[in-house]
């Protein structure tokens, strides 16, 4: 018998030391996913990176013709009832997870990017109604011009993907020529009544929804295969507007099935977000993993983000990630109900959704780099004879009069170590400049970080890996405050800084 | 018996696949813990796996090999997982004022924060085969036939895996040296 070495003992020993039961809710969470996953046939299984076309249409919208039909053909109505309902935040099932994630493919949040995504949260490129979404491995962004998004996913059915159409409208029937057709009205209501009456299709019931944040309607809709009007080889459906040059068409030739969230977008227009399929075999088994990819679309508001930033708007609960520039980044876990507003290289803010000062108020404010600023001056300019270390603010924040600040306690907050203390102006603070209390600046053009009497912050002042420091500051209106750092810490506790 | 529960959860009974995993679970899921070292992951790792498994249950070819198919899958998302930026964590804490706890019976070749900070150095592939061999229990043979590869390789990644282990713990504790224990 071989002799075990120390290492080999002590790893006896540890690795026997752990964790022996699943927690209840983990089991029971993969049962729930489990239910909602399809079983892939042996042959589906060979099917791996196929291409899927995508269909951009500009050129081929000429030769488009249409089958017209009469008569009436039944269609179940497949299931919609969570297309209102917040998307879950736990990983999905992935179609290719058992395959390394693909180096070259478009990171989460990375802007501009097409072809394959990594896992995590996306955002269009050019789509005249922007949005982001969120998609495990496997799937590829096909077309992202302001008339179209389309998302398909590796190893589906051809021509089976995701669509986003913005300003969708109905192409004439008469003749099945690009132009809106005569007399159509533009908003939810005109487009669905026309759909559940035309003849040449089947529809689905329709059903109320909310998705990304507009309200619209779902359906189903298909070809009627008795139909013989006008246009030969599909009813039009079809995107068009004078400013938009990308045409597309809602194909509902041969089998095809098509699942269509028709949304009043802020413009007064249609946006549609469909899922496309050739065959109902076809649709129901990327419906599967297509419906939470759609459940994660959040049309953002770009109303919410600070002038000069690009920002998310309001945030699905679940998890989020900053993105580029912001040069520190990280992960972090929120609730229902709050908002990303600021996202520069170095600050970002996440407020709570009904909060309506931009540049302060209730928030989260992540800084990165801050540098004291000069109290005697007031500006931007930094305070002579401080540092930029943790150590450095913290002494100098701890010197300045009128502020009550608690004994610093050492932290540590996903992954970085440093310090946390509560701060107060004590009367109306030592003010300077136009009623704020400036302490800080970063190297930012875009901001300043002053504080206002009458509310408090809680900071924690941490060590960047490679030099600098964080500073994350939780402030609220001081009867506010109390209640708003323990909305707030969760969220906080959930930060997972990039190593 | 359980061969008709593998064979009918292959035909899509989703109840045989549920019940045939139920009495898996627990070491699945330690296992899944010990090679990620992190609850978060762990979970996110094992309900995947689950589904991926009940997915793809139709590939496996002999349901008497369900148990190394299983494990197989399972190690493999962990090493995805692992490559993958961490999601989400929840990790702040108050550090300790009066150093770490009393040492206990690995004291004297090294603590349970110097292995958890040594194993965690290590790649995701050396730590699935310490875990397998350690707490699975399996033979490098074993090993070997699990991930597909040569025996020899398996017993040389397995010495390897200790090696690099012993190098991460003698690293920690030269830094230990110079850094001093927290106040």
């Amino acid at each position: 018998m071989t002799k075990r070495s120390d290492i080999e003992r002590v790893l006896d020993l540890w690795l026997d030391d752990g964790p022996t039961h699943v927690p209840d809710r983990v089991f029971d969470e993969a049962v729930a996913a489990v239910y909602r996953a399809p079983q892939r046939s042996p042959w589906r299984l060979r099917w791996r990176n196929l291409t899927v076309n995508t269909r951009l249409l500009a050129a081929s919208i000429a030769v488009l013709a249409v089958v017209a039909v009469v008569g009436v053909g039944l269609y179940a109505l497949r299931p919609t009832d969570n297309t209102a309902t917040t998307p879950t935040p736990t990983p999905t099932v992935t179609p290719e997870v058992t395959s390394a994630p693909t180096s070259s493919a478009c990171q989460p949040s990375e802007p501009g990017c097409r072809g394959a995504l990594a896992s995590g949260i996306h955002f269009s490129d050019q789509l005249v109604t922007p949005l982001r979404y969120s998609v495990p491995e496997g799937w590829r962004k096909e077309l992202d011009v302001p008339g179209a998004l389309n998302l398909v996913a590796n190893g589906t059915t051809p021509e089976t993907f995701i669509a986003v159409w913005p300003d969708w409208q109905i192409m004439s029937q008469s003749d099945c020529a690009n132009r809106p057709e005569e007399g159509l009205g533009r908003g939810v209501s005109d487009l669905v009544t026309f759909l559940v009456d035309h003849p040449g299709l089947v529809a689905s019931p329709p059903e109320a929804v909310v998705l990304g944040g507009l309200p619209g309607i779902v359906l189903d809709i298909r070809r009627d295969e008795a139909w013989t009007g006008p246009c030969p080889n599909a009813v039009n459906l079809f995107t068009h507007q004078g400013t938009i040059n990308d045409i597309g068409w809602q194909d509902v030739s041969g089998s095809r099935v098509n699942r269509l969230w028709l949304l009043d977008g802020p413009d007064g227009h249609v946006t549609n977000v469909a899922i496309e399929a050739p065959n109902d075999e076809a649709f129901d088994a990327f419906a599967e993993i297509a419906t939470p990819v759609i459940e994660s679309i959040v049309f953002t508001d770009k109303s919410s983000c600070v002038d000069g930033s690009p920002c998310i708007g309001r945030l699905l609960p679940g998890a989020h990630r900053t993105w580029s520039p912001f040069s520190q980044p990280f992960a972090y876990v929120v609730p229902d109900g709050w908002k990303n507003i600021f996202n520069t290289a170095h600050g970002y803010v996440v407020q709570p959704a009904d909060e309506t000062q931009k540049g302060g108020g209730r928030g989260i404010y992540v800084f990165l780099d801050l540098q004291a600023s000069n109290q005697a001056a007031c500006t931007r300019s930094s305070q002579p004879g401080v540092g930029r270390t943790r150590e450095d603010l913290v002494a100098w924040l701890t010197s300045l009069p009128d502020l009550s600040i608690s004994d610093p306690v050492n932290v540590e907050v996903g992954g970085l170590s440093g310090v946390t203390y509560d701060l107060r102006a004590l009367g109306s603070g030592p003010v300077c400049g136009s009623g704020d209390y400036m302490l800080w600046f970063a190297d930012d053009p875009n901001f300043w970080w002053g504080m206002t009497p009458g509310n408090p912050e809680r900071h924690f002042v941490l060590d960047r890996p490679d030099g600098g420091t964080v500073f994350i500051i939780v402030t609220a209106p001081e009867a506010d405050f109390d209640g708003f750092v323990e909305a707030a810490m969760p969220i906080v506790e959930s930060f997972a800084f990039s190593s | 018996m359980e061969r008709d529960l593998v064979e009918a959860a292959q035909r899509g009974d989703r109840e045989a696949y549920v019940d045939l995993i139920r009495s898996r679970a627990d070491h699945l899921y330690a296992l899944t813990h010990r090679i990620l070292r992190d609850v978060d992951r762990a979970e996110d790792a094992f309900q995947d796996a689950l589904v991926i498994a009940w997915r793809d249950l139709a590939a496996l070819r002999d349901p008497d090999r369900l148990d190394a198919w299983l494990r197989r899958l399972f190690v493999n998302v962990c090493l995805e997982h692992a490559t993958r930026e961490r999601r989400r964590i929840a990790n702040l804490r108050v550090l300790p004022a009066d150093g770490p706890a009393a040492p206990d019976e690995l004291h004297g070749i090294a603590d349970r924060d110097q292995l958890e900070r040594g194993f965690r150095r290590l790649p995701p592939e050396q730590r699935a085969i310490l875990v397998l061999h350690h707490y699975v229990g399996y033979a490098p043979s074993e090993i070997a036939e699990l991930l597909g590869i040569p025996d020899g390789t398996a017993r040389s990644r397995l010495h390897n895996a200790h090696r690099a282990m012993r190098a991460a713990l003698d690293a920690d504790a030269r830094a230990e040296l110079v850094r001093g224990r927290p106040a």
